[in-house]
This record gives C-alpha cells, structure tokens and sequence, in this order.
C-alpha cells in the first residue's frame, strides 16, 4: 500500500486503529487475498504432514475427531505397496488430480499478486 | 459500511483531487468526531486482539521448537553423526550415512539446477515481452506446487524406464524442486544491478557477453548466492519427493 495513504488516513485525525482498519487494509487487500490463497496452495499440497496423523482411512470422517485422509496422504501411503501396471497408474492420477487442484489455486493466487503490482504502477 | 474512504481509490492512483477528497473528509469526520473515547477503546480493543494473534502465531513455532529440544537432547551425541545404524534391537549407532546420503543429493541437485536456474534467470532478464512474461508465471506456480508431484514425475522419467531407485532420480527431483526458486530469486538478485552500470559496459564497447559476466553476475553475486542458498534449504528439508525416487 502506498504509505502515504497511511499518512493521510493519520493527518485527518484518526486513531491508530482507524488507520489500519480504514487505510492499510483496504490498501493491501489484493496483497492479503494473494498471501492467502497461496498459502491455502502450500496447504493443499502438503501430504507427509498430514499423512503422519490423520490415520489414513478411506471414508469421509462424520466426525472432526475421526480418522480420515486427503489426497496427499493418499498417495503417499498407497504408492509404496502398489503393484506396478493399472495400480500405479490409479496413484499417478491422484497425483494429477493434486497437482491439478494445486496448480489451478497457486495460479490464482499469482494472478492477485499481479493486479496488486499493476495497481501500485499506476 | 462500505462507504468509498481513504485507500480505497481504485485505480486513479495517488490522492484524490477535489471533490473526491472533500466527500472523504466529511465521511470520516462524522464518524470520528463525536466521541474520542469510543475510538480509544477501539483502538485498545484491537491492539489487544492483535497481540494475542500474534501469541498464538508465535507459539506453534517455540512450541515445537522447546518441545524437539525436550524430548531429543539427551540423543544427540557424537555418535549420531558419525557411525552408521545398527542392527535393529542393538543399541548405539548413527545416521552417518543418512547425512551423507543427503549432501551427496542435494549437492547433486544444485550441480543440476543452479546452472539451469541462472541462466533461465539471465533470459527473463534480457527477454521481454509475452514469452518471459508466461515462463515468470509458470515459475512462479511451480513454486507452490506439492513436492510429492514433483516427486512422481521424477519417478515416471527416471526411476521406471531405469528400474530402479536412484540417487540420481533423488536429485532430478529435488534439482526441479529448486528450480523455480533458483530462477526468481536469481532474477530479482540480478534486476538490482543498476541498468545504467550495464549502460556504461555496453558504451565502454565491451561484448554483450561480457557485459553480463563482469557486471550483471558479478554485481549480484551477493544475492545469487542468498537465492541459491535458500533454495538448497528447502531441498535440504524435503522429504516427500525422495519417497518416490529413493526408497526400497
């Protein structure tokens, strides 16, 4: 955001809160949204750490406190043991699914951060 | 609540003139002028608001780090570092291997990707227009995606036509890992080298070549060589891709 907008916001008199709540966050909105979405990407991504508690069943949990399993650790569970030919390729197309799914948020995500640098050209 | 206020001026750019900006001091005024003490606690209200988000940010990470330091410190020794496993059931032993295992791959890799990585930066550099402009995208995409995509992929070009796990499929992976991170950082490292010093290179009548040799790498050696630091980090600390490449 442009710091003189923060400035401003100050010399008209408002409090430190209602800088921040009225310049700097409207100012680095796009910014804020970009960070986000990235970060859900990273989230969606991740497999080891999600494999490693969640237990791994193939259900759709009825409970928060259930066992259950992403896409991540899916894969990284099954691949070890499957047996080469059409089980291999089963994982290969979660992979692309993932991938997919990834790709398309961190795309996104990208795509804000760019209007926000086209934004603080003009 | 969503009168048009300060920060919020779209695309005009700059302050806004005129009537523009009288409509946004009349719309503050009338909703900070009547009572200063009902701002204060507001103010109060959210200082504290955001000193408790920052504790529950900081604590994952002090959390885990007292928490490895509790449980671990009384298993490291020398040994760890220096002999390899036992025998499952016998006690003593080490990593040793682990850890060499690790440099040989992630220095492999960088052998791989630095390279690649910094030339791919020094066309973005010198190439405008749509082309730079998809791969820059791209780069950028590929940096966020899941390393254990990247890890399949090593493992379909690699590891199936040759037949077996590899180090070498390891640090294919991990080399594309790093790639993207390679090819921005060394980007953004090199843009800061002053257009005008490549200027008076290419006035001084030295080659193009030259021109980037001597000033554009030799300027930005500093953060050529944070940006590939960093990028080896995050090899260094991956797992998901090696489980496709290495293991068996």
């Amino acid at each position: 955001m442009a710091p003189t907008d923060r400035e401003a916001a100050r010399a008209l008199g408002g409090t430190r809160w209602q800088v921040v709540r009225r310049a700097v966050i409207p100012g680095a909105r796009t910014g804020i949204e970009a960070a986000v979405t990235l970060a859900m990407g990273r989230a969606l991504g991740e497999s080891i750490a999600v494999a490693m508690v969640t237990g791994n069943a193939y259900v759709i949990p009825h409970s928060l406190l259930a066992p259950g399993g992403t896409l991540g650790s899916a894969i990284i569970n099954t691949f070890g043991r499957v047996t080469p030919g059409l089980d291999r390729s089963e994982v290969i197309a979660l992979v692309v699914i993932l991938l997919a799914v990834t790709a398309l948020v961190n795309a996104g995500g990208q795509v804000l951060l760019r209007t926000r640098a086209r934004a603080e050209l003009s | 609540m969503s009168t048009v206020l300060i920060g919020d001026n779209g695309g005009d750019g700059g302050a806004g003139t005129g009537e523009g900006t009288a409509r946004r001091r009349e719309v503050i005024r009338a909703r900070s002028a009547p009572s200063p003490g009902r701002r204060q606690l507001t103010g109060r209200l959210a200082a504290g608001f955001c000193l408790v988000a920052v504790d529950i940010s900081l604590a994952p990470l002090v959390g885990l780090v007292a928490y490895a330091t509790w449980r671990g410190i009384h298993a490291l020794s020398f040994d760890l570092f220096t002999k390899v496993p036992t025998p499952a059931g016998i006690p003593g032993g080490g990593i040793s291997n682990a850890i060499v295992g690790r440099l040989m791959i992630v220095g492999l890799a960088a052998v791989m990707a630095v390279p690649v990585g910094i030339a791919g930066a020094l066309f973005l550099l010198e190439r405008r227009g749509r082309i730079a402009g998809t791969i820059r995208f791209t780069a950028d995409v590929l940096t966020g995606v899941p390393a254990i995509a990247i890890g399949i992929f090593a493992y379909a070009v690699l590891v199936e036509p040759l037949a077996h796990f590899s180090a070498l499929a390891g640090s294919f992976a991990l080399a594309g890992l790093m790639l993207p991170v390679i090819i921005r950082s060394s980007e953004s490292a090199m843009r800061a080298v002053p257009r005008t010093e490549r200027a008076a290179g290419l006035a001084l009548g030295v080659r193009r070549g030259r021109v980037v040799r001597s000033i554009v790498l030799g300027g930005a050696r500093a953060g050529l060589v944070t940006g590939n630091l960093l990028a080896v980090a995050r090899a260094v600390g991956e797992t998901a891709t090696l489980l496709f490449t290495r293991y068996c």
